[in-house]
């Protein structure tokens, strides 16, 4: 039939107001800050656990609760000297009293000041932080553990993979999680989106029926709310985008300085930047198609 | 002469009740010029809902400009009902918008662009003697100004057919005659005009104009109330 089916770009002249009254824009701005935060977090596990993964199942810590520390240092440096000599092991880092101060430092409240003068006080263990060059199976630990008591009797040795294999299950979790919160809040984004447009559809209703008469399409109505809908959703998306960003950038800031040293840092990759970017994009999207679908359902009422 | 509009054994229910309309069969001529009427709730303002392609029949067939509108898509219908110019009742102008932009409606909806609707609906507006109150809101109007831009609003699109149910209830008899005069014009223009009314006196005003009596839902036989009818209404039966 070849109707011409757009309404002039000016469609003040068709309602009176240019946006869709209500909270809408909030509630989506608020909705994507919430969206963002949970991807975010959800990208970082994700990246983190498999950049650690393997590295971190490869990784053995070795302890020495030796209190005196004249023995223990000697201890530390005979074991040092055993462990690099093993064929299996790739690297063998001793860490300084510094780094296990600042390690214990968010558990034990201590500063560097504070430390070294109650050495006495609360002694320091040494650690040895030991890369494997495969990861270490029960008999070749077993051999470590007698070989090294030989030198120093309160020696430890501890893989990661006894806190890492529930921390792993704990992320997989966390991220079905997320996932699991990223459809509620699209399901509560169309539910606002349905509602705000339905009560347009009632303010304007007036309108509808005469433009309805008239000849207008269903698309030609259905576009007048989605352009609304679009300027609200964008504009919401803009401000949740942007606090979602600072949020993000303030906690990670915060989260690195807890965890230094524990495993590597949680970091955004490149492309979490980029799904971030998608979120109000994709919201926008939705609440377009949700408002046409609202419209195009009322329309479908009356003949 | 053309056939714009063929009803055969048309009826129409409302939810569950009796037929507001049953048996409708007739046919409207391109350019000719109708008055419908009846009783109070005989059926009139339901018959022109099915004209304006409001309501679908429960029964029957219509045809209009040669096409089946009964069993015609949703998505077709929107073509037709441009060709189609109402006046309703109660004007149903939109308070928000000015008698400009009230006239210019149709031809928005059509896709008219901006530069070339200005020049027909001023035109427009003088020739209904409200040049002056293009920018009025309706509201800002008496009631028989509000009823010329509601006409206006209805003839600005050149419909085929122009649809008016009860367009001189709330005015003087003189305003009611000059606007049924507006009527004249446009049919001797080409429209097909039907025109609901219960007013007798007006049907003496137009030359030449046929009367459709409804009761009860039913079309009754025309009567010889008209003067020289050119061309008689058609029954089908
Ligand atoms: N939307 C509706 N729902 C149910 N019944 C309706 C509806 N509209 C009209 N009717 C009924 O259909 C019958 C015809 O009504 P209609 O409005 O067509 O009469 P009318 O001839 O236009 O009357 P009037 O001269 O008072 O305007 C009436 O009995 C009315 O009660
Ligand atoms: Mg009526």
């Amino acid at each position: 039939m070849g109707l011409k089916s757009t309404l002039a770009r000016d469609d003040s002249k068709i309602f009176s107001d240019g946006r869709i009254a209500g909270p809408m824009p909030w509630v989506i701005a608020i909705m994507v800050f919430l969206t963002i935060l949970a991807s975010a977090a959800g990208v970082a596990i994700a990246a983190s656990a498999s950049q650690n993964n393997e590295t971190l199942a490869r990784k053995m810590t070795v302890q020495i609760l030796e209190e005196e520390p004249i023995k223990r240092n000697n201890q530390r440096t005979q074991i040092v000297e055993y462990l690099r000599k093993l064929p299996q092991t790739e690297s063998v880092t001793p860490l300084s009293d510094a780094d296990i101060i600042q390690l214990l430092e968010p558990w034990l409240g201590l500063n560097e000041d504070t430390a070294f003068e109650s050495n006495e006080l609360i002694p320091l263990p040494a650690i040895i932080d030991v890369q494997m060059k495969v990861i270490a199976d029960e008999p070749l630990r077993i051999q470590m553990l007698s070989e090294m008591q030989s030198i120093a009797p309160s020696v430890r040795l501890d893989t990661q993979e006894s806190w890492i294999a529930p921390l792993y299950d704990l992320m997989r979790s966390f991220i079905y999680l997320i996932f699991a919160l990223i459809l509620l809040l699209a399901a509560a984004t169309s539910a606002t989106v349905v509602l705000a447009v339905r009560s347009a559809l009632d303010t304007h209703r007036n309108t509808l029926d005469i433009m309805h008469l008239m000849g207008s399409t269903d698309s030609q109505i259905s576009r007048l709310f989605q352009r609304r809908v679009a300027v609200d959703a964008f504009f919401g998306g803009a401000i949740g985008f942007i606090f979602g960003c600072l949020t993000i950038w303030f906690i990670s800031s915060r989260l690195n300085n807890l965890i230094a040293g524990v495993v590597s840092q949680i970091s955004m990759p490149w492309y979490g930047w980029i799904i971030l970017a998608l979120i109000p994009l994709l919201m926008g999207i939705l609440s377009i198609v949700i408002a046409r679908w609202t419209v195009r359902g009322a329309m479908k009422k009356i003949l | 002469m053309q056939t714009v509009v063929n009803f055969e054994n048309v009826g129409l229910r409302y939810g569950a009740g009796a037929e507001a309309l049953s048996g409708l069969s007739f046919k409207l001529f391109a350019g000719s010029f109708y008055f419908l009427t009846g009783a109070s709730g005989a059926g009139k303002t339901s018959l022109l809902k099915l004209l304006y392609l409001a309501h679908r029949p429960s029964r029957g067939m219509i045809k209009m400009f040669g096409e089946d509108i009964v069993t015609m898509p949703r998505d077709r219908l929107p073509g037709f009902r441009r060709r189609i110019g109402v006046v309703f009742q109660d004007f149903r102008l939109l308070n928000h918008l000015s008698a400009f932009d009230n006239i210019a409606m149709p031809l928005r909806i059509s896709g008219i662009e901006e530069k070339d609707l200005e020049g027909p609906v001023n035109e427009l507006l003088s020739w209904i003697g409200l040049a002056d109150r293009a920018s009025a809101r309706p509201t800002t109007l008496s009631g028989g100004e509000q009823q010329r831009v509601a006409i206006a609003r209805a003839v600005i699109g050149r419909p085929e057919i122009l649809v008016a149910d009860e367009p001189t209830g709330n005015v003087d008899p003189e305003m009611a005659v000059r606007l049924l005069q507006l009527f004249a014009g446009l049919n001797k223009l080409g429209t097909t005009v039907i025109v609901a009314t219960h007013d007798i006196h007006l049907l003496r005003e137009i030359e030449g104009a046929q009367m459709m009596r409804l009761k009860d839902g039913q079309l009754s036989d025309p009567t010889g109330s008209l003067k020289n009818p050119a061309v008689p209404l058609v029954l089908n039966n």
